[in-house]
């Protein structure tokens, strides 16, 4: 859920591997007065585009304050951004934020190219 | 001997800053003690064994900022030599204790060696560990690189201002602490993402270190794999982690480190003795915890019940067997690289510091004995550092590393998943609220406590972004330290910014901020501005 204590309307983007990237967003105590006012369509929509293209790939409707989403791009290896979109008084949707652009990588043809996660190894060991 | 193919050997040495003045004795920051004896006295002790029979070890470390700051840390000295006290007090009541038992007795005496050697260490470099190795660098021995300035995963963050400041820090630090530029940069967690070039360049640093698919998933697919060096566009030097050599001494199943006859870790007198025999030396609130005495070996796929008792000799002979299967393999793949690709091979093998005597207690003589019998055999190989490398190598090919990690899958999931992607919009809202302050004081001429109010927020949240937090949280260790850990810098920063903004600085609270987040003394918080003046 959303955090208050934090200041902005913002969303970013964070890869997260070559299938699925990380969205959050924040709302500032002005933006989400908006959303909890009556009448206001509670939902918003966060959609997928690759980057300099104005068509969307992806889009998933969710609470406006669930603060997080992860999205499967349809491409790996290419740019995204994230916007978030809610429907205004006409109910139109309108896009609110747009968040910084983030490279996907490439998955590998030939698994097992990696050592394997070095730094894991002996945690996992743990009996406790 | 000429040699056929050289291996760069880098161990990556770095823990989280963990400074806790405010307490007498505060668990995490045992990390940082039981590093110091298990792992990075034991290193330095063998780079001067080798050094002084005249082998030179060329090899590469990596210091990370925050672990160089603990190692200067005179507060964390003081704990230090208190924990080494400790324990030499306890091991002399164990060495008593078990006298009748030869089998144990051995191993008490190992670690009595072991912890009189930590003693003699602090004593002879007057507590600072960064002067022998500075020493073994201005000799030629040894080449130091360094890291982002808190160890964050770089692609993790989302503005390039932090970029910046997470590598502009980490090369002013490396000079502060070194006395020379910093050339070579580890990739926390071995994170490669293209937007890193500029910024690494801007540093001034010469080369860099990147997982194999960062490289072999490259434009163009280089024929040579992670065999030799690349540059990138803008001419900065890739090193690329070779998967072979670096699994037979990472993996705890695979690996040498899973040896039955190696001593295992966790299995400890903590948990095991009679309570009131080692209440003293547990913290305040007495309750169990490892103490670093660990009587029992690996044995198999046992029950920590039903482990057997470790044997140092036999360990050790398990040792220079496998430093010898180490040397035969490397030698092997540089033969079959030799004659299908007709190249001199460099093997990069990375691996964490504190594996080798930490994780792995019988590591730094695993490392003795390489870097040994490469003499004494007369092998065709070389060790070399990363400097050394570039300098004889042959043109670097232009690539484009893809973006990537060595964690697990090889991306980003370990850093980014339902365990701990909480921390990401605390962290991106402050990192945002700091270059939106940064930018609009870059250019005034500031009261000191403002100056040193927006210096301070700019470290609290370079250490809001530290890989470790995330890390934790997911692995499930320390998670709930780590999380406050991610709330405390981010709420730090925060009303530091927000005191500075309306002009009410707690100057009592900042002082106090100061002496204990008292990393990169010269930090400049306009590194986060958007244009930088530097």
């Amino acid at each position: 859920m959303t955090d208050f204590s934090l200041s902005n309307d913002k969303v970013y983007l964070l890869v997260r591997n070559p299938s699925s990237v990380f969205i959050c967003w924040t709302w500032s105590r002005a933006r989400a007065e908006v959303f909890e006012a009556p009448g206001c369509d509670p939902q918003i929509v966060v959609r997928l585009s690759a980057a300099g293209d104005k068509v969307p790939v992806v889009e998933q409707a969710v609470p406006w304050n669930a603060g997080k989403l992860y999205m499967t791009p349809p491409e790996e290896g290419r740019t995204y951004t994230a916007a978030i979109y809610a429907r205004n008084k006409d109910g139109v949707q309108e896009k609110l934020l747009e968040s910084n652009a983030a490279l996907t990588p490439v998955s590998s043809p030939r698994p097992g190219l990696s050592a394997g996660y070095a730094s894991a190894e002996f945690f996992r060991r743990s009996p406790v | 001997m000429s040699s056929k193919g050289s291996i760069l050997f880098l161990l990556h040495a770095h823990l989280p800053y963990i400074n806790h003045p405010e307490h007498a004795d505060f668990l995490e920051e045992n990390w940082f003690f039981e590093g110091v004896v298990e792992t990075y006295i034991p290193l330095i002790s063998v780079l001067e064994r080798l050094v002084r029979d005249g082998i030179r070890p060329g090899i590469a470390i990596s210091i990370s900022p925050t672990l160089g700051a603990m190692l200067e840390n005179e507060h964390l000295e003081n704990k230090l030599r208190r924990y080494i006290d400790d324990r030499l007090e306890l091991i002399e009541k164990e060495l008593v204790r078990v006298e009748n038992d030869p089998v144990i007795s051995k191993t008490v005496r190992l670690y009595a060696q072991l912890y009189g050697e930590a003693a003699e260490m602090i004593r002879k470099y007057s507590g600072d560990l960064i002067t022998p190795l500075k020493q073994f660098q201005h000799a030629g021995n040894i080449e130091i690189i360094t890291t982002s300035a808190t160890h964050a995963v770089l692609p993790m963050l989302a503005h390039p201002e932090a970029l910046r400041a997470q590598i502009s820090a980490a090369a002013d630090d490396y000079l502060d602490r070194f006395n020379t530029k910093a050339e070579g940069f580890w990739m926390p967690e071995c994170a490669y993402d293209p937007r890193l070039q500029t910024y690494l360049k801007l540093s001034g640093f010469k080369y860099l270190f990147t997982e194999s698919h960062a490289v072999n998933l490259s434009d163009g697919a280089p024929k040579n794999g992670v065999y030799v060096s690349y540059r990138t566009p803008n001419g900065i030097n890739i090193f690329a982690r070779d998967a072979d050599s670096s699994r037979e001494v990472w993996s705890a199943k695979f690996g040498y480190p899973g040896d039955p006859a190696y001593r295992e870790f966790y299995r400890d007198m903590g948990y095991d003795a009679d309570y009131d025999y080692i209440k003293p030396y547990l913290n305040a609130g007495g309750v169990r915890r490892s103490l670093g005495l660990k009587y029992h070996r690996i044995t198999g796929d046992v029950d920590l019940a039903e482990k057997l008792y470790y044997d140092p000799d036999e360990a050790m002979a398990v040792v220079e067997r496998h430093a010898a299967d180490f040397l035969d393999r490397r030698m092997r793949q540089v033969e079959e690289i030799h004659s299908s690709k007709g190249i001199r091979p460099v093997i990069v093998g990375c691996y964490d510091a504190e594996l080798f005597g930490h994780w792995w207690f019988e590591g730094p003589a695993f490392l003795e004995s390489v870097l040994r019998k490469i003499r004494q055999d007369r092998l065709p190989l070389q060790f070399v550092t990363p400097g050394e490398y570039l300098n004889s190598c042959p043109e670097p090919v232009e690539i484009n590393p893809q973006i990537s990690s060595w964690g697990e899958n090889g991306y980003f999931d370990p850093w980014v998943n339902e365990t701990n992607d909480s921390i990401y919009p605390k962290v991106l809202d402050v990192t945002d609220r700091m270059i939106g302050t940064a930018n609009r004081f870059r250019s005034q001429d500031l009261p000191s406590v403002t100056l040193r109010a927006l210096n301070q927020a700019a470290r609290e949240v370079l250490l809001a972004q530290s890989s470790d937090w995330p890390f934790l949280m997911y692995i499930g260790s320390h998670a709930q330290y780590a999380a406050e850990r991610v709330d405390v810098h981010t709420a730090n920063a925060s009303r530091l910014l927000s005191e500075v903004l309306e002009k009410r600085i707690d100057e009592k609270a900042l002082v106090e901020l100061e002496k204990k987040n008292n990393l990169f003394h010269r930090l400049d918080f306009r590194l986060f501005a958007s244009i930088s003046k530097f």
